[in-house]
């Protein structure tokens, strides 16, 4: 440490610099903690709440048929819940949760204010959703809140929770079934499920949505949470990525620049090994104080991005919680990175002939490599021109870092706002073909609208929304009209399905990734059990989904003529319809899936701030380390007559050509990316998603970056021209 | 020249009798780094006139501010008080652009350390001083005059050459070529024969002896004392002031 002390005395600015940046590093490798950051707290979330295998809605099913289920081999415990849509007098859509508060083992119910419900107009409300004590009327009861709370399965809604008792006359039944299994392995709960729609229909009662399994522990948003840790991931890469290429031309800046002095300890006799051992704990000593700084900021900045997405996509605030893992190997990687630079600088310092060592100002001599021997004996441009591009080959290693870091900050520049065009275009892909203004759909499970009795509307058109499983991925099932109105996908081949035929057309790209192709039988398991649909067409949807007849889909469900959702051209149409319906219009759909953009854009834009905050100021700290070095370079080119305008031209003319090949080789960084994570989200979902590169951002990304250099040319050239020419010659000296 | 004639002079006080042909005019030049306790004297009260073509030799122990005179003398550094003339400019407060044109113009620098640029040949460090002094000379003539100067220094088979590849004595040379090529009015060279073994000193030497004979104001910061002998006054320097001044009278 008293390397440290010692060298900080010596340039308290460069060495804070140095030490700044460094931690920003170390903090952005950071993110890489988020993914641990955030399953800890989910896993924490399914063991406290007792989270069920598996959730699958039914039609109303009494005790008997729940004691059926759970009689099943594997099952462990079965319980029915009740799920109800409900608007109040307000006009707060939501829906009330009947759980058996006295006797629950699954998605127990955690408060985290007042009390649990002790009479049946007694609920817990979601966090936020009204306040302890207020009422809600619902259908002339009062139902007075008592506490707030939530179980993991509903935290990104806001629900009330009831004592199931007092619910269940609403439905006849309970119409939830969730299931916790001996054995939680994923072909077990299919096993389990199947069975369990076989004696639920031996009695009478069956599926009405496609189950959710959650094997091993997992939760919902499982693969939610994989993507985007795959996503921070890749830029906690490129963070790491700057922070070596940082911590490698600090260390060597800083050992480098003590070749004169080392080589009057040599001249007096110094033995190397004892030198280059004193080199290297600087160099370590500036590296640990770094880590002292940069690791509890990051773990600061993955808390916070950890945070940003629990909060996003579970509804979860999590508690604070440190990845040792990755704190431990930035320690280690930045302690081993810095000595093993360090020992390589140090060994090339005290290898140097000591003559050359002892003339040496700042530890470049030029000349020394053929390659600049050889750009000396080529006078291309102006002697000001060769000046800077030699500059650049003096210390190759350096230009090379200060490019890479000029690539991960416009790398990550250019990434961001790439991803933000690509997920528009999927959103707008993805809802392209379909054309109505306003969509219906009910609130309650099953199919309860009549499609007959929708007939005499002609702005509207009764449908079937479901979901299946293909290949045990889960897809979009949509039950269609086959001459209808409100979907019209371009097809990449064959032809739309058949009225009442069992046709079926499939998304494009899926179908590619599956290797199904029209003519092919293909196999779909439902809410009702397996169906078999032949392929007469592919869609170019940017989707998953399967799109058949509307009537043989609601056979297959087990509700012929039933329907599910409407949809129409009018924004509000007058329907009259039995159940709790939503309605959303196009535009709020398209304002929703904006907003689901803008939360994705905020959590990446701000990994990608730190990525390309921590990639500049390696840049601005590479460089201005650079240029200080030099300060006598530029004081002798002062003395002999050069305006300060000529040494702000000439840093120009040096800088500018880095930052070029910086920026191309950013926005190819940027460009391969932006494909990779695109690409990861394909492979991963099995659907088209397709990059839009954000063009319109380079010329911003573009002057920025020029900006800044330019900015820093003037502000190095403003602080050599405050000194007098001599005291900084004398400092040479 | 000779060291038996040298004519020794009261040093001066106050200040110098008005000398309207002085091409070099310093009056109360003081220098002082710091503040307060911290306050580091370089020169204090220095009044000198230095005339055209003159060659003058500033001596004395290390520490007696001859290359802060020689610094303020041609413009790198300012000094904190007093004035100073040269060639009708009076270059003391001169905002830093206008100073750093005026000594492309009028000043030609050799220091002790060379201070070479590293990343240009021999050729390309001289060419510069061309470059930024006297902007109307193209290159063909800038090339060859920075040639011709090198010749003049010995030097003219090194021009391709990078100061790391020549001696300390050759990169000297390259300095002296750099600072005459210009044909300043005035030249100060802070110990240039420093580095150079006793004939390349006394060449060195010849060669600013030529320069002031064609009319440049040579200002020579030595502790040579046998070269000094040589000048046409020498001005012993000690504690930041002027010690004594030797005329030899020639000029």
């Amino acid at each position: 440490m008293s390397g440290f002390v010692h060298q900080f005395r010596r340039a308290p600015g460069r060495i804070l610099a140095s030490v700044f940046a460094l931690a920003l590093a170390v903090g952005a490798v950071g993110v890489l903690g988020v993914p641990t950051v955030a399953g800890g707290t989910l896993d924490a979330a399914v063991e406290r709440d007792g989270l069920a295998d598996i959730l699958v809605a039914t039609t109303p099913i009494d005790a008997d048929q729940l004691a059926s289920v759970a009689a099943l081999d594997g099952v462990a415990a079965a319980e029915g819940q009740v799920v109800v849509a409900v608007e109040t007098t307000d006009g707060i859509e939501t829906s009330l949760i009947g759980l058996d508060l006295d006797d629950q083992t699954m998605d127990i119910l955690q408060l985290t204010e007042g009390r649990l419900p002790a009479e049946p107009h007694e609920i817990v409300t979601s966090s936020g959703f009204g306040t302890v004590g207020d009422r809600l009327v619902v259908d002339d009861t009062a139902l007075e809140i008592v506490g707030h709370g939530g179980t993991l399965r509903w935290a990104d809604s806001a629900v009330a929770y009831v004592d199931l008792e007092s619910v269940l006359a609403r439905t006849g039944g309970t119409n939830q079934l969730v299931i916790t299994a001996v054995d939680d392995g994923i072909d077990e709960l299919r096993a389990i499920a199947d069975a369990a729609r076989d004696v639920l229909a031996d009695e009478g009662a069956a599926f009405t949505e496609f189950p959710v399994y959650l094997p091993d522990g997992s939760t919902p948003i499982d693969a939610d949470i994989e993507q985007v840790s795959n996503l921070i991931g890749l830029l906690g890469i490129v963070a790491g990525l700057v922070a070596l290429v940082l911590l490698a031309s600090t260390t060597t800046t800083l050992i480098t620049e003590r070749t004169r002095e080392v080589a009057v300890m040599r001249a007096l006799g110094g033995r190397s090994r004892p030198l280059r051992r004193r080199l290297r704990r600087i160099a370590i000593s500036i590296t640990a104080v770094g880590l002292a700084v940069g690791l509890p900021l990051g773990v600061l900045i993955s808390n916070l991005i950890a945070r940003m997405v629990l909060e996003e996509f579970v509804g979860v605030t999590p508690g604070l919680a440190v990845d040792w893992m990755v704190v431990a190997l930035s320690a280690v990687g930045a302690l081993l990175g810095a000595r093993l630079v360090a020992a390589r600088a140090a060994a090339r310092v005290t290898r140097l002939p000591l003559a050359e060592a002892l003339r040496d100002r700042d530890g470049a001599p030029y000349g020394r490599s053929s390659g600049q021997r050889l750009a000396a004996r080529i006078p291309t441009g102006g002697l000001f021109a060769r000046l800077a591009t030699r500059a650049s080959l003096r210390r190759p290693a350096r230009t090379v870092a200060v490019v890479v870091q000029i690539s991960a900050a416009v790398g990550a520049a250019f990434l961001v706002p790439s991803l933000v065009t690509s997920v528009n275009g999927f959103n707008a892909a993805s809802t392209a073909p379909w054309t109505w203004e306003s969509l219906t759909s009910s609130r309650d499970p099953g199919l309860p609208f009549d499609v007959d009795g929708l007939e005499g509307h002609d702005d509207v058109e009764a449908g079937v929304y479901s979901f299946g499983e293909i290949d045990d991925w889960e897809v979009d099932v949509y039950g269609l009209e086959s001459d209808t109105r409100f979907f019209q996908s371009e097809l990449r081949s064959g032809r739309s399905p058949s009225a009442g035929s069992r046709e079926a057309m499939l998304s494009a790209g899926f179908a590619d990734r599956r290797g199904h192709d029209v003519g092919d039988a293909i196999s779909i398991e439902l809410a009702s059990g397996p169906a078999t649909f032949v392929i007469v067409g592919t869609a170019e949807d940017a989707g998953r989904a399967l799109y058949v007849d509307r009537d043989v889909l609601a056979a297959d469900l087990g509700a012929p003529g039933g329907a599910n959702v409407v949809w129409s051209s009018d924004p509000a149409p007058a329907l009259e319809l039995p159940v709790a319906t939503d309605v959303v219009t196009a535009d709020e759909l398209a304002a929703e899936s904006r907003a689901g953009r803008d939360a994705i854009v905020t959590i990446f834009g701000a990994i990608g701030v730190v990525v390309a905050g921590v990639a500049a100021l390696a840049v601005v700290s590479s460089m201005t380390v650079s240029l200080y070095e030099r300060r006598h370079e530029l004081a002798t080119l002062q003395a002999i007559g050069a305006r300060r305008r000529r040494l702000r031209g000439l840093l120009v003319r040096e800088l500018v050509p880095i930052g070029l090949v910086g920026i191309a080789g950013g926005v190819v960084l940027g460009a391969l990316g932006t494909r990779g994570i695109i690409g990861s989200f394909e492979a991963s979902n099995a659907v088209d998603i397709g990059v839009v590169d954000a063009t319109g951002a380079l010329p911003f990304i573009v002057l920025a970056t020029l900006a800044v250099l330019i900015m820093l040319a003037a502000l190095v050239t403003r602080s050599v021209g405050r000194r007098p020419v001599a005291v900084t010659l004398r400092g040479a000296a | 020249m000779s060291t038996t004639s040298l004519l020794l002079q009261e040093p001066t006080s106050g200040p110098a009798t008005e000398d309207t042909t002085a091409h070099v005019q310093a009056r109360s030049l003081t220098r002082i780094w710091g503040r307060g306790a911290a306050a580091q004297i370089g020169i204090s009260d220095i009044d000198i006139d230095l005339h055209r073509g003159e060659l003058v030799a500033l001596i004395g122990p290390s520490g007696s501010g001859k290359s802060t005179l020689g610094s303020l003398l041609a413009g790198i550094d300012q000094p904190t008080s007093g004035s100073l003339v040269v060639g009708g400019d009076r270059i003391d407060g001169m905002r830093p652009d206008r100073l750093a044109t005026w000594r492309g113009q009028h000043v030609g620098i050799v220091f002790q350390d060379f201070h070479l640029l590293p990343t240009l040949t021999a050729l390309e460090n001289v060419e510069l001083a061309i470059e930024l002094g006297l902007a109307r000379v193209g290159r063909r003539d800038r090339r060859a005059r920075a040639m011709s100067s090198l010749e003049q220094v010995g030097l003219g088979d090194l021009s391709r050459k990078l100061p790391a590849q020549m001696s300390g004595g050759e990169q000297q040379r390259v300095g002296i070529a750099r600072a005459m090529v210009r044909e300043p009015s005035l030249l100060v060279a802070d110990e240039p024969t420093g580095s150079l073994d006793q004939a390349n000193g006394h060449e060195v030497f010849e060669l600013l002896t030529g320069l002031a004979h064609h009319g440049t104001t040579i200002v020579f910061i030595t502790h040579d004392l046998a070269l000094a002998s040589d000048a046409d006054r020498v001005v012993a320097m000690i504690d930041g002031r002027i010690d004594s001044i030797t005329d030899r009278g020639g000029r």
